[in-house]
């Protein structure tokens, strides 16, 4: 018994610690000045929306959150539409080397991201083609296809071959087959696969720091990393706003998927 | 004519794998093959290059402030990994004791550090650990602990991004390992009770050879985001004060983008790739074999 009240006690320390600064940054973005510096802190309060109205109206927020949704959105898209197309080449076919192709991509998720943003940088320089959010979005179909190739071939190994075996034999052109036979079985594959890629590049830094530079472009966590302070220091309120509004669509999201979560966190090799 | 190699069944699986891997070489590995090049050069815009050898990587060598980040990051990342594994799995531990319904309502919990906007986790930090303001300092010395400037004080910034990393990395590991507990066979466990085995003992000899493939592939992952940390050294520190909690991908991004040193920069960060990916691979290679067997 006594090994019992051992780790009842750790689960609530470990709760506690993960959702009480998650409390703290929402409850801070609905806090009056006077409130967040309040001694001892406040917890139950009248909510404002004032600091929503300053971050949304003062701040000029809308082209950020709007750059992000578009840099993540398309670029999850053409990730998610690549990568099955060769996950299924990689499940269903022999290619030469595949272990090899394979283990390749798998080494470019190990790869520093400042090392790639040095000759990035350059590039698009060149190209004039920085602070230009097609540029986020070209860099994140890269950083995520690897990933998204990984996962989606455990998606259709998982999957019986007969039926589109049958409907080849039946004369079902290639397209054919994969539209009606193969998608419908994986499409939970490739959803779960695309949230994760959305999250990733929703969340990406150094690629936006480097390459953006106004709000024609940057995204979220760009414009966070510098936005939310001033000379006399943080900005307490906008940053728990900016904070909250960030991660929402996330959690959600993750609340989503989290069958496939340690799944896609271990390149599929644990299957939670 | 029918040529084998070109027949549309054998054209079309290099078809389907060529856009990813086009995709990949392209955006990914020729800026690679460019940014070696430019590590043999200097090239502070807006003057012109100049090819200059190996001088960028014997420069390296004396580098005070590189060996100041390397010390960092290897501090940082044996720190942050030995704690998360052992949390974590203490943490899985706990969890894999309770009921399923309520397992399952923390496993939801896990996830919420995990997939959090490193940015935004760096700024919820901040505030916590300001030093005036801060709820952490406000409830330590509540408890008569003292209050720190967790964000300011030499002695304490790397360890101030070390707490934070763990806030964010434990709960993967401790998901990981209740995966991985979750899916040992229920018989041998069984028996060890029946056979009065102490928790230790059932742990260490039934437990653990089942989890060891688990272990090894989170050791790497975390190994490796580890060695790579950025976001939340540049959002809650800046690597200060000074240099004292600048991390090696911090310092390559100064030396890039403060510092426009593109050539230098460059070097410094092969040497990081190679630091990562030969850690990682080797890494890798004992989790497949050792799959394999």
């Amino acid at each position: 018994m006594k090994t019992n009240v051992f780790h009842y006690v750790v689960i609530v320390l470990y709760v506690v610690a993960i959702v009480f600064p998650l409390y703290w940054l929402v409850s801070t973005s609905f806090k009056t000045h006077l409130q967040t510096f309040a001694i001892p802190p406040v917890w139950i309060f009248t909510p404002t929306l004032k600091n929503y109205e300053e971050v949304f109206v003062l701040r000029d927020f809308n082209p950020y959150l709007l750059n992000s949704v578009i840099a993540a959105t398309i670029s999850s898209l053409i990730a998610a539409l690549v990568a099955s197309l060769a996950a299924y080449s990689f499940s269903r076919y022999e290619i030469r080397q595949s272990d090899n192709l394979l283990y390749f991509l798998l080494s470019t998720k190990m790869l520093p991201p400042v090392a790639v943003v040095i000759p990035m940088f350059v590039f698009m320089s060149t190209l004039r083609f920085t602070n230009n959010v097609l540029a986020l979005v070209i860099l994140y179909v890269a950083m995520n296809l690897p990933f998204a190739v990984w996962m989606m071939k455990g998606f259709f190994d998982a999957m019986p071959k007969e039926p589109e075996e049958a409907a080849q034999i039946d004369g079902c052109s290639f397209i054919k087959t994969f539209m009606k036979i193969v998608l419908p079985q994986v499409i939970g594959g490739i959803f779960a696969t695309f949230i994760f890629i959305y999250i990733y590049a929703w969340n990406e830094l150094v690629f936006a720091l480097v390459l953006t530079y106004t709000n024609v472009s940057q995204t979220i966590p760009v414009w966070a990393t510098g936005g939310l302070t001033t000379y006399r220091g943080i900005m307490w309120g906008e940053s728990g706003v900016v904070g909250t509004i960030t991660i929402m669509p996330v959690l959600i999201f993750a609340f989503l998927v989290r069958k496939h979560l340690i799944r896609g966190l271990t390149f599929g090799v644990v299957k939670g | 004519m029918h040529i084998p190699f070109f027949s549309s069944k054998r054209l079309l699986r290099y078809a389907l794998i060529a856009p990813a891997l086009i995709w990949v070489i392209v955006f990914m590995i020729f800026p690679l093959i460019y940014s070696l090049n430019l590590s043999f050069q200097t090239w502070q815009p807006p003057e012109p290059p100049i090819y200059v050898g190996l001088k960028n990587y014997i420069e390296m060598l004396s580098d005070e402030r590189f060996g100041n980040a390397l010390q960092n990051t290897s501090i940082f990342t044996i720190g942050t990994v030995a704690t998360e594994m052992a949390i974590g799995l203490l943490v899985a531990l706990s969890i894999s004791r309770l009921k399923p319904r309520i397992a399952e309502k923390v496993n939801v919990v896990s996830v919420i550090p995990i997939v959090m906007t490193p940015v935004i986790t760096g700024i919820l930090w901040r505030m916590i650990m300001h030093g005036d303001y801060g709820i952490l300092n406000y409830y330590l010395s509540m408890l008569g602990l003292g209050r720190y400037s967790w964000l300011s004080d030499p002695k304490l910034t790397l360890f101030s991004n070390m707490i934070v990393d763990i806030w964010h990395w434990t709960p993967f590991v401790a998901l990981a390992f209740t995966a991985g507990i979750s899916a040992i066979p229920r018989e041998p466990l069984e028996a060890a009770q029946l056979d009065g085995a102490s928790y230790w003992q059932t742990f260490k000899n039934i437990m653990l050879p089942y989890l060891r493939t688990i272990l090894m592939l989170v050791l790497l992952l975390r190994v490796v985001e580890a060695i790579l940390f950025f976001d939340i050294n540049f959002i809650l520190t800046k690597g200060g004060p000074g240099v004292r909690s600048e991390m090696v991908s911090l310092y390559v991004y100064k030396n890039a983008f403060w510092f426009w040193n593109l050539g230098y920069s460059s070097a410094l960060s092969y040497i990081v790739l190679i630091i990562a990916d030969i850690i990682g691979m080797a890494l890798f290679f004992i989790v497949i074999g050792r799959k394999k067997k």
